[in-house]
């Protein structure tokens, strides 16, 4: 079995449909809304997360410098991220250490895609 | 005078004599001496040896033509004062004369010729050392003709209460007037009349002779009327602390004035143009990716959930109907990816991103997403790719992407039967790097000639009826073309009218990851 999906989105209707994308595929999936709730959320039992990045409070690139600084502290392994984001900006969440890119609209096979190379078992 | 003298006479004469003497040995402004009846200097006093240079013992004895320089010499000028001091009973002029060092003097003389009775004993010479005086003189001469000569300068001279005094040439030039007419009249009339009722003239003088220095640029009359605008420079002129006029320079930069003017305002029109311009095209810039953005949100919904919905079983009618929605959608979603390209690369922002990427994967992809279109419309969509391509190349493949699948996607749009095909091969390749042509040809309706410079427009098409019958943005073209030439490639085409077209796009690619995004 493997671990959950985190997607973070403030679109409540977005992230339904991500969910439910997930849910489709097969996955285990868990939403919040906000940066701060994913900082939260990013633990042990989460193989991959899907980050917006224009959220409200902390955005995605700074929520995940964020993970990515517990994830040092705690000593634990890196939870893959991938953006899912209206922007077009690859290099500069990359930048930031995400793992790849998803623009939106995310189709059911991109997000297949992404999970078949990222999630963690 | 009596032969008959008595000795206190005598004696008293003797007296003056002495006192005379004395008088004249003491002399130090004038050289007083005697010369014989022949020329000999027979005396010489203090003020002689001063200002000549010798003293009595060298030049007493010695004919006087030696203090003359050897052109008077040549016309024996020293006898021929010596005749006219005689013949008129007095000679004087001024001259050059020499002095024992050999240097010239400008000296003032004056010869009387001495009688007893009517026996010629001598002469009596009186010189005056005016050499200081002449070559201020000439000084003033050589100044005088300078500030007169000077052509781009008002340079003259106002009394105390402000009356001209002199004009020179350049005066004349810029202010119009000329000497006769000026001189005696008050500065004032230089002024506009604004300037005079505010008494401003005699401010200018007032500061002057406060300040040792009065400056301004200003308007200024010409004796036409006309305005000049000046430089005026006014610098009072003291004599032992009695202020005794001005000296006024004036400079004309009624030239520089209106071209610094026009240069100002054009320059301030440019800027504003510019600005204008700037804010327009940051507000687009600021509009469109807004737009982009938040369009973006209710589009993915739109199209993450119709795809859901189209994967359902809801009964052939209503998957055709949901099918379409989310083809649709898509087409929306592409509209809107273009002008967010459009605008990104008009502003620069639009940044390369060099990744390794499976370049036929590329290829297959592209041909599978307009596949279905093209078996709607019953055209052959073939694809082939040169074997000595490489399985992975460094670049961008987005952008690839991008434009193969518009340039594929617009021959399968304008070509209403027969063949589309896509090919790649190796153009070039060197150690590092290699050069791919993608080649898009279609049996569709082809370019007119006179509609070739349009294609690559932004939102132009071949002609208005294209655009009815095909629809479209026009956007296409012009960003795939922008694109690759961002990727260092060109793109250009060949066609037909009413046979087909070629378009081509040589791509250079690294063979090995970049340093960035390995």
């Amino acid at each position: 079995m493997s671990k959950q999906i985190l997607v973070v989105e403030d679109d409540p209707i977005l992230r339904d449909m991500t969910r439910r994308q997930i849910s489709k595929l097969g996955f285990e999936c868990v939403t919040v809304n906000t940066g701060e709730a994913a900082v939260e959320h990013a633990a042990p039992e989460i193989g991959l997360i899907f980050m917006d990045i224009g959220l409200p409070g902390i955005d995605g690139t700074h929520a995940t410098m964020l993970i990515r600084e517990k994830e040092l502290q705690e000593q634990r392994k890196r939870i893959p991220i991938v953006a899912l984001t209206g922007h077009s900006d690859r290099q500069r969440v990359m930048a930031v250490g995400m793992d790849d890119f998803l623009q939106k609209p995310a189709l059911m096979g991109d997000i297949k895609e992404m999970i078949d190379k990222w999630l963690v078992a | 005078m009596s032969d008959q003298q008595s000795p206190s006479h005598n004696q008293s004469l003797r007296q003056t004599e002495q006192v005379f003497k004395l008088l004249v040995d003491s002399v130090q402004d004038y050289a007083i001496f005697m010369l014989d009846p022949h020329g000999i200097v027979s005396t010489w006093n203090e003020g002689a040896e001063r200002i000549k240079g010798y003293r009595a013992s060298e030049i007493i004895g010695r004919h006087f033509s030696i203090f003359y320089p050897e052109e008077a010499n040549a016309r024996k000028h020293p006898d021929y004062e010596l005749k006219m001091a005689i013949s008129e009973g007095r000679y004087q002029e001024e001259g050059w004369r020499l002095r024992k060092d050999g240097s010239q003097l400008w000296a003032n003389v004056t010869i009387t010729p001495v009688y007893d009775g009517n026996t010629l004993i001598g002469f009596a010479k009186v010189t005056r050392d005016l050499t200081e005086r002449r070559e201020s003189e000439q000084r003033e001469e050589v100044f005088r003709l300078l500030v007169s000569g000077v052509k781009d300068y008002a340079i003259f001279m106002l009394s105390p209460e402000g009356n001209v005094l002199t004009w020179n040439d350049g005066a004349e030039r810029i202010q119009g007037y000329s000497a006769e007419e000026i001189i005696g009249k008050h500065f004032s009339v230089f002024y506009t009349r604004e300037a005079q009722k505010r008494a401003h003239p005699q401010k200018e003088l007032e500061t002057a002779t406060a300040a040792g220095r009065y400056e301004e640029e200003g308007w200024r009359l010409r004796k036409d009327g006309s305005l000049l605008w000046a430089s005026v420079v006014i610098t009072p002129i003291f004599v032992q602390e009695k202020l005794i006029g001005f000296a006024k320079v004036t400079r004309d930069l009624t030239q520089r004035l209106l071209s610094d003017q026009e240069r100002e305002a054009s320059a301030q029109i440019l800027d504003d143009i510019n600005n204008e311009l700037r804010k327009a095209l940051d507000v687009k810039s600021t509009f469109l990716s807004t737009i982009s953005h938040e369009v973006r949100t209710p589009m993915s919904g739109i199209i993450g959930m119709t795809e859901m919905l189209a994967a359902e079983d809801l009964g052939e009618d209503n998957n055709f109907v949901v099918q379409n929605i989310f083809d649709m959608a898509k087409r929306l979603l592409q509209l809107l990816n273009n002008l967010l390209d459009s605008a990104r690369m008009e502003s620069g922002e639009l940044t390369l991103e060099e990744r390794q990427f499976p370049i036929r994967v590329v290829l297959g992809d592209v041909r599978q997403m307009v596949m279905k279109t093209a078996n709607e419309k019953r055209i052959k969509l073939v694809g082939s790719c040169d074997s000595r391509t490489p399985e992975m190349v460094c670049g961008d493949e987005m952008k690839l992407r991008q434009v193969l699948l518009n340039l594929v996607h617009n021959a399968v749009k304008f070509t209403e039967s027969g063949e589309v095909s896509l090919s790649a091969e190796v153009n070039h390749r060197g150690v590092n790097q290699l050069t791919m042509r993608f080649s898009v040809r279609d049996t569709g309706i082809g370019i007119k000639p006179e509609d070739r410079e349009k294609l690559f427009k932004p939102f132009s098409q071949a002609d208005d009826a294209t655009k009815r019958v095909y629809g479209g943005s026009g956007l296409g073209l012009s960003i795939s073309k922008q694109l690759v030439e961002l990727m260092g490639g060109t793109m250009n085409f060949e066609s037909e009218f009413g046979k087909g077209s070629h378009f081509w796009c040589d791509i250079p690619f690294t063979l090995k990851p970049g340093a960035a995004n390995v």
